[in-house]
């Protein structure tokens, strides 16, 4: 078995059904929107939090990034200043924004 | 009879009368009144005040009926308020006796918490613990343990320092390992600087979801099993994202000591090591990673390292390599499955300088080239449910795949195609915590298989 041609169909086939699921060939919602869904409303699936709705974009960039390596770490884990250095820490490893950074820790701040 | 005898009898027979007369009742204090008979208006008067009398009784005696119920009443109370006026006492007691201790811990810590304040000191733990059973084909089982405390110190808004410490036992010692100790500095809202010894953002796997309680199996991939490429980097690096509409790029570059060339072991002739002690050379490697996420679910990522890596002024000073890797990872909830799909896949090729090395009998040289791939797909069924017993979740339980294959060229039985199938089940018991069993089945060409059973409990801070 040669890897690379395996791979590269692999990376192609991943790649369009992302995108065609994604684009919405299927009525599937991605986990980032159930999970703030479900942060929002308290309900499952990751963690129950209550969000006011202006922390919406937190939720959603929480949502987005922070399950992208590992399991979703629940708010109410660590404090404010524990997440002040915990976002930094994985601002450098995911390659987060400025933006991206402001958001999360904000959100998990008023989620703790 | 003489005649004083019959005046005495008649003096008794006077007093006898006379006092048969006071005794009897009727004889008592006679009062004339009564002696009246009643008239009819004294009886009817008589007859109404009785009455009256009567019926102020009964009145009286409703009256203190209700009295007694009232004084009941206001008796409980009493009581009642008694009890709520103690709880409020306790808290007033309680609270004044809590105003003081804390006064005195204020006083007493006050400056050595001062100094500990924000800004100065602002430690967070982080890292992993691992506890390992592993019963490989034809190599004695054994249990493992390690743990990796991460230090993490944010002087500033923009400085972080992390180190991570790895203390663990191998067949017949203790180990400790600096793992990384790395400090980086942001420089603006896409981009940061650093410096130390780093995971090398090399595809994703040491850098991202090494650590036992992010790595969905309790293997870690074949080709890093095999070191096709190291952990870490000992240098500098710059990296950063930035958003292109609605999708995302990643990039990182690095400057680092970079790999050595291991020259005086058949077994391992033509490798590359990933210590980074003090470099062999004076050309350092230089190596960077592009990620690009079309949709936030998916990444898809490129990686090279090239650099020198014979030792300067030996025959094999000349030696270079290049490295190259691809990576993608998506992670997804879906409905109709009722559950989360994460899948990893990377590819590595290396390519080593042909060199010739001195064997047991004669020189030998070879066509130095590996390269290895992986394919693994988890599934969790997040929205299910369903329960076993008592706490025993499904939403909890992962299931995983991996298929992998590591080629190598290299004299004799180095010249083996590697390849292995691994199934794995883990049960989380927290985001950060999970047990894992998974069974691998090997098949290495020309050689004996290595199949293995192994068992981790791990957890992350
Ligand atoms: C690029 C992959 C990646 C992304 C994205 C990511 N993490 Fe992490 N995270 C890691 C790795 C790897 C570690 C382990 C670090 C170590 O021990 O060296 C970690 C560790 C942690 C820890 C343990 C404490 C620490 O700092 O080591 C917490 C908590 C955490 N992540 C939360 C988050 C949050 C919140 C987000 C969203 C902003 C996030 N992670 C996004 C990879 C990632």
């Amino acid at each position: 078995m040669k890897p690379l041609p395996l791979l590269l169909t692999l990376i192609g086939v991943t790649a369009l059904t992302a995108a065609c699921l994604s684009s919405g060939c299927q009525k599937d919602r991605t986990i980032a929107e159930m999970t703030m869904e479900g942060a929002a409303t308290g309900s499952q699936p990751s963690a129950s939090v209550v969000v006011p709705p202006m922390r919406k974009d937190g939720a959603r960039a929480w949502a987005q990034n922070c399950m992208r390596c590992h399991n979703i770490r629940d708010p109410q884990e660590r404090s404010d200043r524990e997440w002040e250095t915990i976002v930094h820490h994985m601002r450098v490893r995911a390659n987060l924004t400025a933006e991206e950074h402001r958001l999360i820790l904000e959100f998990l701040k008023a989620a703790n | 009879m003489t005649e004083s005898r019959t005046y005495k009898l008649a003096v008794a027979v006077v007093s006898m009368a006379a006092f048969a007369a006071w005794a009897s009742p009727a004889a008592a204090q006679p009062d004339r009144a009564e002696e009246k008979p009643v008239t009819r208006s004294e009886f009817t008067r008589f007859l109404n005040d009785y009455k009256q009398l009567k019926a102020d009784v009964a009145t009286l005696q409703e009256e203190n009926g209700q009295l007694k119920q009232q004084v009941a009443e206001l008796q409980r109370e009493n009581t009642a308020r008694r009890q709520v006026d103690w709880g409020a006492e306790f808290e007033t007691r309680m609270s004044a006796q809590r105003d003081t201790i804390m006064e005195r811990v204020r006083d007493e810590f006050g400056p050595t918490l001062d100094a500990l304040s924000p800004g100065l000191t602002n430690f967070t733990l982080g890292g992993a613990g691992v506890i390992t059973f592993q019963d490989r084909q034809d190599v004695d089982s054994t249990f493992g343990v390690g743990i990796a405390p991460t230090l993490l110190w944010r002087p500033t808004d923009r400085l972080l320092l992390e180190v991570e410490v790895a203390f663990g036992l191998t067949s017949d010692d203790t180990f400790v390992e600096l793992d990384y100790a790395q400090v980086s500095y942001l420089l603006n809202d896409y981009m940061t600087i650093a410096g130390g010894k780093f995971l090398i953002p090399f595809n994703t796997f040491w850098e991202r979801w090494h650590p036992s309680w992010i790595n969905k199996s309790a293997t870690i991939p074949l080709m890093y099993e095999r070191g096709l490429i190291g952990p870490t980097g000992l240098g500098v690096q710059v990296r950063g994202g930035f958003p292109i509409g609605n999708m995302k790029l990643n990039y990182a570059a690095y400057y680092v000591n970079g790999p050595d060339f291991e020259n005086t072991s058949f077994g391992t002739a033509g490798n590359l090591g990933f210590e980074n002690f003090r470099d062999n050379n004076n050309d350092k490697s230089f190596g960077g990673r592009i990620g690009f996420l079309p949709i936030p679910e998916l990444e898809l990522g490129y990686s090279f390292l090239t650099g020198r890596v014979g030792d300067s002024g030996s025959r094999f000073d000349g030696v270079d390599t290049f490295i190259h890797g691809i990576d993608l990872s998506y992670a997804r909830e879906f409905e109709a499955i009722k559950g989360r799909l994460d899948l990893r896949a990377e590819a590595i090729w290396v390519d080593t300088d042909r060199a010739v090395f001195t064997g047991p009998f004669d020189p030998f040289t070879f066509d130095n080239k590996r390269s290895g791939w992986f394919v693994q797909a988890a599934y969790r069924p997040t929205l299910s449910d369903f329960t076993l017993g008592d706490g025993i979740e499904l939403k909890n339980t992962e299931f995983v795949l991996r298929f992998e294959q590591v080629r190598e060229s290299g004299p004799g039985p180095r010249g083996a195609d590697h390849s292995r199938v691994t199934l794995g089940i883990d049960y989380w018991i927290r985001p950060n915590i999970v047990w894992k069993i998974a069974y691998s089945h090997d098949n290495v060409s020309g050689d004996e298989d290595e199949n293995g059973f192994f068992m981790q409990f791990a957890f992350g801070f």
